[in-house]
């Protein structure tokens, strides 16, 4: 089982933690300070923004912040590409576990409303709330525990707790279904999960890291390159091409794959929603879809898009 | 760059290949749900005069390890 680096905790509060163009937003950056967490994981803490930065670059002031607000800084800004799983994506719990046990660890929405007391750290109020979720431990079908890093759990004053915390995975998953979608109170319910997940660590960092520490930890990765050209590959015009997912069926997702020259199940990695930015460093001829062979890749080389489900490709998003 | 690579057969387009990891039922409900502003009891401080926090400021600390975390 692999796990992701852990990064360093970062506490949302007080509201003066985060003061930007005047507004003291630090206790409605929740989501912030959570992806905050998750870059330095997803980096192995070679980039470690803060909460307050990721806030500032989504260019919101108001309330509560979106995962995919956040998503997209994180791939503007530090290049890592947060799988969003919300609305017609939500995950199942079962898929949530397989992803946390490969090694990504994931922003998580939830609702403090369902929690036990003692981890209501933003005050017994119930509100929406997000949460950066590292790793788990237990062999189970279910793990047993979460490590939690909730960033309202400063430990302020007695009886607040002080994160990182080990939550029981009841806990994660009552927390999850609380989710509240609308004014008129609907929840999400249980069975599925909100959630922004950072890409899987390398299989050759992680054969690495074990080979050196008898351990799975995802191995700090050098500073990227400006651009690693794979399966043939040039770079793109322009460099790098800001492009958004456009799938070809209405309603239907666009699938990320490993590699452009083959279309199996198995090199589907993620995929995305309409709408979804995807920042393409490279491209190549690969597989044909309905005559159609060009494909787009990340700065890694290691997620592909066919043109067909691509739009605004060379122009402006 | 060299020809077109080797091909398994082509299809029509490639969306929504594997849907092992989704729900049923999903189909409307939203795709953002914004989260709440906090609001424990100690927060009521009025940024006022408070000058904009530095955001390039560097965090401080360093990863938890199992023996500080606890159990």
């Amino acid at each position: 089982m692999a796990r992701a680096a852990r990064p360093v905790f970062q506490h949302q509060g007080p509201a003066t933690n985060c003061v930007i163009e005047g507004e003291a937003l630090g206790w409605a950056s929740c989501t912030a300070y959570s992806m905050a967490m998750g870059i330095d994981s997803a980096t192995g803490g070679a980039v470690r923004p803060s909460g307050c930065k990721i806030r500032k670059l989504t260019g919101d002031k108001e309330k509560g912040l979106m995962l995919s607000q956040v998503a997209e800084v994180a791939l503007e800004h530090y290049d890592i590409r947060v799988s969003v799983k919300t609305g017609a994506t939500a995950i199942s719990t079962a898929s949530l576990i397989k992803q946390v046990r490969s090694g990504r660890g994931f922003v998580l929405q939830g609702n403090t409303s369902a929690l036990p007391k003692k981890l209501q750290a933003g005050g017994p109020k119930p509100a929406n709330h997000a949460v950066w979720v590292n790793e788990v431990r237990g062999d189970g079908n279910a793990p047993d525990e979460a490590l939690v890093y909730d960033p309202a759990a400063d430990g302020r004053r007695e009886g607040i707790d002080k994160g990182p915390t080990w939550w029981a995975w009841d806990d994660l998953l009552a927390f999850a279904a609380a989710l509240e979608l609308d004014k008129h109170g609907r929840k999400l319910g249980p069975g599925r999960i909100y959630a922004g997940f950072i890409p899987a660590p390398l299989e050759e960092e992680v054969a690495r890291h074990r080979a050196d520490n008898g351990e799975t930890l995802r191995a700090t990765p050098k500073p990227a390159p400006e651009v690693t050209l794979r399966f043939h590959a040039v770079k793109t015009k322009p460099f790098p091409d800001r492009v958004r997912i456009d799938p070809p069926v209405a309603g239907k997702r666009v699938n990320i794959r490993s590699r452009p020259d083959r279309i199996e199940p198995r090199d589907v990695v993620d995929r995305a929603r309409k709408g979804t930015l995807f920042v393409a460093f490279q491209k190549t001829k690969g597989a044909t879809l309905e005559g159609q062979s060009i494909w787009y890749g990340n700065r890694r080389g290691t997620e592909w898009v066919h043109e067909s489900g691509l739009r605004h490709v060379g122009g402006k998003t | 760059m060299t020809g077109p690579l080797p091909l398994p057969g082509s299809v029509a387009s490639d969306s929504d290949g594997d849907d092992d990891d989704l729900v049923d039922g999903a189909d409307d409900l939203p795709d953002d749900v914004p989260n709440d502003a906090l609001t424990p009891s100690e927060m009521q401080v009025p940024a006022g005069n408070v000058a904009d926090t530095d955001v390039d400021a560097p965090v401080v600390g360093t990863p938890l390890t199992d023996d500080e975390i606890g159990a």
